[in-house]
Formats: C-alpha cells, structure tokens, sequence
C-alpha cells in the first residue's frame, strides 16, 4: 500500500512538472520547437508502455494543471486528454497487436492529429473566441504537421530508450540452429 | 446484465473529472487553484525566462549574431526617442487645451502594475494568428478588462482581455482580435481602430482619403472608449495603402518593440 501511494506521489511530482514546462517552458520558444506536445507525448507514452490505468491518473493530473493554469474553459484539457486515451487504447486493443516501433509511431501520430482536430472543433464550438472554422487557417495545418512530426521523432527516441531500459520490447527471433 | 467494475479507469475519470467541474462551478476549488497558482508562479516564470533566452539565441543565430544585436539596440533608442517625442508632442497640445479651459489637472495620473510574463497561449489548439501572454498578475492586483499593457520602453504592447484571481491574458497589437482605438500624429489628428495583421505587423483600416498622412507618422492611443489612456505609442506609419478611386485608405503600422521577446510588462490602471 505505502509503495502505491508513493507511486501516485511520484507520478504527481513529474506529470505536475512536465505540465509546468508545457505551459511555460514550451510555450515560449519559437517555431518549431513550441509545438512540441510534451503532454500528450507522456501520456501515449504511458499508454504504450505502462497501462490505461496508469495513463488516466497520468491524463486526470497533467489535464487538471493544463485546466488551472490555462485560459481555456475548465475541463477542455481534461476532457480531451481522456477521449484521446480512449481512443488510443481502442486502436492498441483493437489495430496494434504488438509492441513495435512502427506501433508507437503509428499511435503517436494518430492521437496527434486526433487530439489537434478534436481540440480545434471543441473551441471552435464552444469558446467565444474562436469564430473562424480551424480547416480554413493555414495556422492549424502547420501545427499539425510540426506536431506530427514531433510525435514521429519522439515516439523514435522513447522507444530506443525504453528498449535499453526494458528487455520486454526486444525483439525476439526464433532461430533454428544447425549442427554442420 | 454486464457488471460494472468498481476499480474501471474510465468509472473512475469519470467520477473524478464530474467532481472537479462541479467544484469549479461552485466555487469550492478557487482557493485551491489560487495556492497552487501562487506556488507555481516563480516556477513558472523561471521556465518561462529559460524559454524566452533559448528563444532569443536561436533568432540572433538565424540572423548575424551582431548585425541583430545592432538592430535591437537601434530599436530600442527609436522606441525611446519616439516615446519621448510623442510625449512632447501631447504635452504641447494638453498643455494648450488646458490653458484654453483654465484646468490644470493633468490626464496622465494612473497607477502602474508591473507584471512577468509566464506563458504565450500559441499551443496547438489555438489556431488564431497571433499570440497571447500570460502575466502573474490578476484581478486580486486590480487588474481589470480592457487594460493597456506597456513595454519597459513605455510602448503599448496590447491589452488585457481575460482576468483570473491571480493572472491575466494580454493580446498583442500584432493580433487579429487586439484592437485600440488610436490616432495618428498627423496635422488632423487622425483617428481610428487598429489591429493586428497576421501576428506580424499592425493596420489601421477606413481611414477618410481626405486626412493626410505620411510613412513615418507615429500612432498612439486615443484614449477613446475604453480604460486605455491617451498618449501611449502604438507604432509607426510604414505603408499606406491609398487607392484614388476608393472613400478610405489603410495604414500599416510597425510596432517599436519585439514583442517575442517580452519577459516583463506594466498594466496601467486609469
């Protein structure tokens, strides 16, 4: 129990943080780097790797900092984190039967561009602020596409580096071996 | 009939997340959000600064590392020197009305609020051109709706245009949804709304063809319908589009300051 409770602690401290250097950090550099959804990344990361439990703790704690510190209305980080995960985990159990790289990438890159879209549609609908339709603003297509291909790096390097870490994600051959 | 876990994830967010909106709603979490918005305020502002000196760095290597520095300089000297000309210049004329009406009660007596930036709202789903700040400071500073934002330079850089206990967010006059009522330093004293024009640069639309203006003019607030003061330089005329067979002309104004590199601004509070 004590270690459990520590666990949540810990992912407390880091989704916290990693929720800081979104708003922050990221925030302020210029294009391309400021596209980098460090959030979503952990999340799909956590996903892949860990389990959905894991990553709705994950989504409930970076999603309600995002939420407080943000200007958008209360729950839109929250909400959209959480379809997002539902979505991955229906493309996990259902498209991507394995642990590959090239499932990473792929789940990287579609949650990516889900989220971006959803995101979009969510304010477009309902914010004030937002009266021009997001297809028709060439702003968002680049977004898109700076994240993606974000996404398609950072599933790259997490992948290699969860490899060294892990013995679960490597490869596995059956070899026949001869006797000559 | 299908059982329905006790320990299920989605269960689970869905409870929580249902929880935290309707505490939101009600009011019950707002002393919690404001600690943990004071907490991570110096956090925040921190991640920012390092953000804003990697930012910096990677324009100058764009450019030449020198040349940029020059410029900047220059920039800032100009910003100066106008701010301080235009000052002269409203002076004169507020010294001439008040001497007209026998009232010597200056205009320009507000309170300042000084400000650190902690965060640009330019994230993926904010596909407006243009992007907003977000300073450490908030209605509990007497922040309000509709504020001027000025740079260390005094050159108005937007205004206030959602508030928060603890923080607020300011657009730029750079963007699209920022507009100031202004007028132009000319013979006429010509006035107007400006806004941002694709983050970039800032326009000043239906002018009358009759008031003349000239590149180079500078723009300043009007202090008209709204709780901006008069006075505060917005930019200078650096095109104007005048077609003969049309009732208005347009104006491009250049601001005097980079507004990618701010780290500190003043909300003035009439």
């Amino acid at each position: 129990m004590a270690k459990r409770i520590w666990q949540i602690i810990i992912l407390v401290f880091i989704l916290s943080a990693l929720a800081l250097i979104q708003f922050s950090l990221l925030s302020a550099l210029p294009d391309p780097f400021r596209q980098f959804n460090l959030a979503l990344v952990v999340l799909t990361f956590t996903l892949f790797f860990l389990d959905f439990r894991v990553s709705v703790i994950s989504a409930l704690i970076a999603g309600f900092w995002l939420d407080v510190l943000s200007f958008h209305f209360f729950g839109f980080y929250l909400s959209i984190f959480f379809v997002c995960l539902l979505l991955g985990q229906w493309i996990l159990k259902n498209w991507l039967t394995n642990r590959s790289l090239y499932s990473l990438i792929a789940l990287m890159v579609s949650l990516t561009v889900f989220y971006n879209i959803l995101a979009a549609t969510t304010l477009y609908l309902f914010s004030a602020d937002y009266n021009t339709f997001f297809g028709a603003q060439s702003s968002f297509w680049l977004t898109l596409f700076y994240q993606s291909v974000w996404s398609f790096l950072a599933a790259l390097i997490l992948f290699n580096l969860a490899a060294l870490v892990s013995k679960r994600i490597k490869p596995f051959f059956l070899e026949k071996k001869s006797f000559i | 009939m299908r059982k329905i876990k006790k320990n299920n994830p989605i269960l689970i967010f869905l409870v929580v997340f249902g929880l935290l909106v309707f505490l939101h709603g009600v009011g019950v979490l707002r002393p919690l959000e404001i600690l943990v918005l004071n907490a991570v305020k110096p956090i925040s502002g921190q991640f920012y600064k390092w953000g804003n000196i990697f930012s910096r760095s990677y324009q100058d290597r764009e450019s030449q590392a020198s040349l940029s520095a020059r410029v900047e300089q220059l920039t800032k000297e100009i910003a100066v020197l106008t701010v301080a000309n235009s000052g002269q210049k409203e002076l004169i004329e507020e010294n001439k009305k008040l001497r007209n009406q026998l009232k010597f009660l200056s205009d320009n007596s507000f309170k300042a609020v000084a400000a650190a930036v902690i965060a640009r709202e330019s994230i993926a789903e904010d596909t407006e051109e243009g992007q907003d700040l977000i300073i450490n400071k908030g209605a509990h500073d007497g922040i309000s709706l509709g504020q001027g934002a000025v740079s260390d330079e005094g050159v108005i850089i937007g205004k206030v245009i959602e508030v928060k206990e603890t923080s607020a967010k300011i657009c730029l006059t750079t963007s699209p949804e920022c507009k100031l009522a202004a007028a132009i330093q000319n013979q006429t004293r010509t006035q107007g709304i400006t806004d941002g024009d694709l983050g970039l640069t800032i326009k000043m639309n239906y002018i009358p063809q009759l008031e003349k203006i000239a590149v180079g003019d500078t723009v300043i607030t009007s202090g008209l319908g709204g709780n901006i003061p008069r006075g505060l330089v917005i930019g200078k005329v650096i095109d104007i589009r005048n077609e003969s067979n049309e009732v208005w002309q347009d104006a491009t104004i250049e601001p005097l300051v980079n507004l990618n590199n701010l780290t500190v601004v003043t909300i003035i509070i009439p």
